[in-house]
């Protein structure tokens, strides 16, 4: 978008007067579409590398709402049978003050609303992150004074657009890799919290300090998991959102202790 | 020892990848996948993963005699050893860079003129200064974005480039065979592939655009047979009444333009055959030394091999 806007700028220079172009001029604009086709492709490649990255993205998050999370919510179902003491202290790395019930709520409701492809609809981006420098651009070339260095200032362009997109990449690589390390974890949560469910059944007595363990550690997981989910790549406006940072690394940081705690 | 199917049911979801690393991949769509020429022994933690996968995607296949596919794998690097084919559909000038886009504006002028002749003429002259004169220009466009969209991948070394493409599937076989043999019994960088062709003069001209840009110029023109005063038919002009009752006249040159347009990328296309067979003929050049470097590696590689494939 911003480099088809940018060469309408190009088109304003005006013509040779002769009927065919001298060779020093020829070289010239040979330098200067080169700029801008390269430009173009430079785009349409880290566009297209950037849409790649989000749709897995989408597809880790499509995985854990349609396969991960209905298994957790059917443990989670049998947990609810026990009567557990929620104050029992464990060794839990506890994930922010987590209520069980809005929790599983939570995810219910995400479970319920099918992740819309419009996410990963990357023009989207574009209208937000570039908008300044589209008026950039046309400040430039309107100061520019010959076609090369017009191709110029649409090839630096180009470079900026695709610094963005290789942020955006840079981001769904960090937040893809965070939900299938999380994703790995609570899979293999929910499994022991089923094999101690089965050997326990439903009565308290039963269960261990260290099974009442097992079982608080997959509902914490669930806890952690759900707000993952819900980090965005980017904001409404097509933003690199900041406060997704924040959440990518509390997710990371508590992926990190609980590894910790279950190698222990 | 066994190998590892993943079936279409696989949703991405990376668990496997994560837990068993030595087996598992993700690809280029998120999916896992198997790494090359990796099998299944005995392995406590790969049959947890297989029981876990959420969607039972993963089971074990047949039995594998591994002889017989590191000669499989072996059969695929001597294909390798054929090269690059380029061939014309591979360089086509496809109908998308056919398309000439419109020429600077010549509009109407204001009704300034004292005769209709004179409208006319002076409709002609803007024509050719404004419009004409860029016919090499457009011309050279619609090359420039052929050669950085559909030759560049023979003169470039990022992950477009057509030997960066074929020394990727090449490792991937290597990995296969490594896999198969036993990392340790092989040097480190025993998958590393890093063929190119030499940056040689063609090379560095293709990159500036002195070939397949410049110099084609002229074959479009040969097909271009029109002079500007033959778009004169298409310069229309108007009268009116000035406030004094006298008649005034103004040119119309839009359709003398959209008329350029046209044939311009008439010529375009009629050139296509010779800019196809002429660039054929740079980016040959420039493969063949690919062919010659990828073939003497490949032998490397090969004897490297057949002390394992007795
Ligand atoms: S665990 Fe199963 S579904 Fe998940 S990535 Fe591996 S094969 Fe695919």
């Amino acid at each position: 978008m911003l480099i088809e806007l940018a060469l309408v700028g190009t088109l304003a220079y005006s013509a040779d007067k002769s009927n065919k172009m001298d060779e020093q001029a020829l070289a010239k604009r040979s330098k200067a579409y080169t700029r801008e086709a390269e430009a173009r492709e430079l785009v349409y490649r880290k566009r297209n590398a950037a849409d790649k990255k989000m749709q897995i993205v989408a597809k880790r998050k499509r995985a854990v709402i349609e396969s991960t999370l209905p298994k957790f919510i059917e443990v989670y179902q049998k947990i609810q049978k026990i009567d557990l003491n929620i104050s029992d202290k464990n060794d839990l790395v506890v994930y922010n003050n987590f209520n069980l019930c809005n929790t599983v709520k939570s995810m219910e409701t995400v479970i319920k609303q099918p992740l819309t492809d419009k996410q990963l609809i990357t023009e989207v981006i574009f209208k937000g992150i570039t908008g300044y420098m589209i008026a950039d651009s046309k400040r430039n070339l309107s100061a520019a004074k010959s076609q090369l260095s017009a191709a110029n200032v649409v090839y630096s362009q180009a470079q900026s657009v695709a610094e963005v997109y290789d942020a955006i990449i840079g981001r769904s690589e960090r937040i893809s890799n965070l939900i299938m390390r999380m994703n790995a974890l609570f899979l293999g949560s929910i499994s022991e919290t089923e094999k101690v469910i089965s050997k326990n059944g439903t009565d308290v007595r039963a269960y261990t300090e260290h099974d009442k363990g097992i079982l608080m550690t997959c509902v914490n997981i669930a806890a952690a998991m759900s707000d993952i989910i819900n980090i965005p790549v980017l904001d409404e406006n097509g933003e690199l959102c900041r406060s997704a940072v924040e959440m990518i690394q509390t997710g990371e940081i508590y992926l990190e202790q609980m590894n910790e705690m279950i190698n222990q | 020892m066994k190998q590892i199917i993943i079936n279409e049911k696989c949703n991405g979801c990376g668990m496997c990848v994560v837990k068993c690393p030595n087996y598992f991949e993700s690809n280029d769509d998120g999916n896992a996948q198997v790494i090359k020429g990796v099998l299944a022994g005995n392995d406590a933690v790969l049959n947890t993963v297989i029981s876990e996968c959420p969607v039972k995607a993963i089971s074990f296949g047949g039995e594998v005699n591994i002889k017989q596919s590191l000669q499989e794998e072996v059969n695929k690097l001597k294909a390798f050893a054929n090269g690059l084919n380029v061939k014309r559909e591979d360089i086509a000038f496809t109908d998308a860079y056919c398309t000439v886009t419109t020429f600077p504006y010549v509009g109407s002028s204001s009704y300034e003129y004292s005769s209709s002749s004179s409208a006319e003429r002076a409709g002609l002259s803007k024509f050719r200064d404004r419009a004409y004169s860029q016919i090499d220009s457009k011309i050279l466009d619609v090359i420039t974005s052929y050669r950085v969209n559909i030759i560049k991948p023979y003169y470039s070394t990022d992950e477009k480039s057509v030997y960066t493409q074929l020394n990727k599937k090449i490792s991937d076989v290597l990995t296969a065979v490594s896999n198969l043999i036993g990392k340790n019994k092989l040097p480190s960088d025993f998958c590393n592939v890093d063929v190119y062709p030499e940056r040689d003069t063609v090379w560095k001209m293709l990159e500036k655009g002195e070939i397949i840009g410049e110099n084609f110029v002229s074959i479009v023109r040969r097909e271009f047979k029109y002079s500007a005063s033959d778009y004169q038919t298409y310069i229309d002009w108007d009268d009116m009444e000035d406030y004094r009752g006298k008649d005034k006249y103004c040119y119309r040159a839009q359709e003398a333009v959209e008329e350029l347009r046209k044939d311009v990328q008439s010529a375009v296309r009629w050139a296509r055959s010779d800019i196809e067979e002429n660039s054929l003929g740079y980016v040959n050049g420039i493969v063949n030394d690919y062919n010659r470097k990828l073939k003497t590696f490949l032998d490397k590689k090969l004897s490297i091999i057949a002390k394992f494939v007795v």
